[in-house]
């Protein structure tokens, strides 16, 4: 058993041990297991840059990694009463995250030689960042709904990261064009790539434009909120396993 | 003109964008359109709808539809500067007010330069040369491919995509190793000469020649190149406006972080 799968055990343990001690209300066990849990997570991913001589880029394990490892920090890092509520949640979806990367193997993934060049490294990390930041976006939006007192503090700190979010997906996206268009000459290229980033921003601008009678609509307002968190989330999910990475 | 300036008109087109782009995605795949596709890639728009396109019509119908889409959430947030945005923000003085109209002023600009990136400028694709050939196309444009260097396996350039992404790695492909060295010129004058590796084009006066990718050896056994030529006059203010929106909406983040007691 290798280093990283010690540590990928470590943190599914930690994390399934804080979800449910906070889940019974045993709150200063569950916070500071939860704090261990992403200490872990941060553990695991200076191993795998280390082993790979790389950030973590693409891939089911190095994906969920980084997203779960920025979700996590987002928790922990996050000050009041209402980002404490959140910690249940963020680890029941850090649970589900490195669930995802079971079937793949702890190493680092492809060497791909592209994977040199710091505009690919910068595009594909800066995603997985987004990525992190979006889901506990999503999260605080739906944890809006069943925390009657803290809906406000709630939805507002959703918003936060999803503008966030959105604004270190564009860098990557900026990345990627510059990427694009030293590769194949131009920084944008027609495919099912590119048309699938914009149609990822463009979502996350939804709970931005929202007419005051929409607004006004708790549950409308959370979907919506959480669905570039979903949405982003789900598309680099179904695009790694097709792949097999 | 309320309506045009209304939030409800934004939804609707981010909506509709939404989902034209994921039907998009959906097109791109198909294998009955994937080429047609690729093809968008060899030229700029105006190019392409006067000749490839016409023999893809469901592909044309899409992707005006698409521009249609853009064009209406364009002219939304155009009006929506003008009536909303900008006598919010000097009505009020504050500047979360100035920083949200910044932020729509940038993405107003980062789409006009998106729009005429793909119009404006010179592309000329899917070049494949071998050394010592040479290519001419329209307006005078000239391109001689002098020599290709490959110190990596040649085997290495049959490989189909999966393999490649395994086989192709810094170590068996190193970036610097493998380039090569080209002359554009037009209306036999000469624009730029030197190497071009991969990641690495050649730039001069803004036309780029791009190595996008090396040719298995032919029967002689000599590698080839593949090229292109490009040149976008917008480029660096599509690059700037991005940085800069980025940068906008990283500031509006940090400027209204706190919610306001009002909870608005």
């Amino acid at each position: 058993m290798s280093l990283l799968d010690l540590t990928y055990a470590a943190a599914l343990i930690a994390h399934l041990a804080a979800l449910v001690l906070l889940a019974l209300t045993k709150d200063r066990l569950g916070q500071w297991l939860f704090r261990a849990a992403v200490a872990v997570l941060a553990v695991a991913f200076v191993i795998l840059s280390w082993q790979a001589r790389r950030l973590p880029l693409y891939g089911l394990w190095e994906s969920m990694l980084t997203v779960a490892l920025m979700a996590g920090l987002c928790g922990v890092f996050s000050r009041g009463v209402d980002a404490k509520r959140l910690w249940p949640w963020v680890a029941g979806a850090n649970l589900v995250l490195l669930l995802f990367a079971l079937p793949r193997p702890k190493v680092p993934g492809l060497d791909y030689y592209m994977y040199s060049y710091p505009w690919t490294v910068c595009f594909f990390f800066f995603r997985d960042l987004a990525l992190g930041l979006l889901v506990y976006a999503a999260l605080a939006f739906w944890a809006s709904l069943f925390n009657q007192d803290q809906r406000q503090a709630l939805s507002w700190r959703g918003r936060n990261f999803l503008l966030l979010g959105s604004a270190v997906f564009l860098a990557g996206e900026m990345c990627g064009s510059y990427w694009a268009l030293n590769w194949m000459g131009d920084f944008w290229l027609w495919g099912r790539g590119f048309l699938l980033s914009t149609l990822m921003f463009l979502s996350a601008m939804f709970a931005f434009h929202l007419p005051a009678g929409l607004a006004s609509r708790p549950r409308l307002a959370a979907a919506l909120g959480a669905l570039p968190g979903m949405l982003v989330l789900g598309l680099t999910l179904w695009q790694q396993v097709a792949e097999g990475v | 003109m309320k309506r045009l300036a209304s939030l409800e008109l934004t939804l609707i087109c981010l909506g509709g964008l939404v989902v034209w782009l994921g039907l998009g995605a959906g097109l791109a795949v198909t294998p009955s359109l994937k080429n047609a596709f690729m093809a968008m890639n060899h030229h700029l728009v105006f190019q392409w709808l006067a000749g490839p396109a016409q023999a893809t019509p469901l592909l044309m119908a899409w992707f005006i539809i698409l521009c249609l889409w853009a064009a209406v959430l364009f002219l939304n947030l155009v009006l929506c500067l003008i009536t909303r945005l900008f006598p919010q923000a000097s009505r009020s003085g504050k500047s979360r007010w100035w920083l949200l109209a910044a932020a729509h002023v940038l993405f107003g600009m980062v789409m006009i330069c998106h729009a005429a990136g793909l119009t404006l400028g010179d592309k000329k694709d899917g070049l494949t040369l071998q050394p010592g050939q040479t290519v001419e196309w329209g307006q005078g444009w000239r391109l001689q491919l002098q020599r290709v260097e490959f110190t990596s396996d040649p085997a290495l350039l049959k490989l189909n995509y999966r393999q490649a992404r395994k086989r192709l790695n810094r170590e068996s492909f190193p970036l610097d190793a493998n380039f090569a060295v080209v002359e554009l010129s037009r209306n036999d004058q000469p624009l730029a000469k030197g190497r071009v590796g991969m990641l690495a084009p050649l730039v001069q006066d803004g036309t780029r020649v791009t190595l996008t990718g090396f040719a298995p050896p032919d029967a002689g056994g000599k590698i080839g190149a593949r090229l292109v030529v490009s040149g976008s006059p917008l480029t660096p203010l599509f690059f700037g406006g991005y940085v800069a929106l980025i940068l906008g909406l990283l500031t509006l983040a940090a400027f209204t972080w706190r919610r306001r007691s009002n909870g608005s």
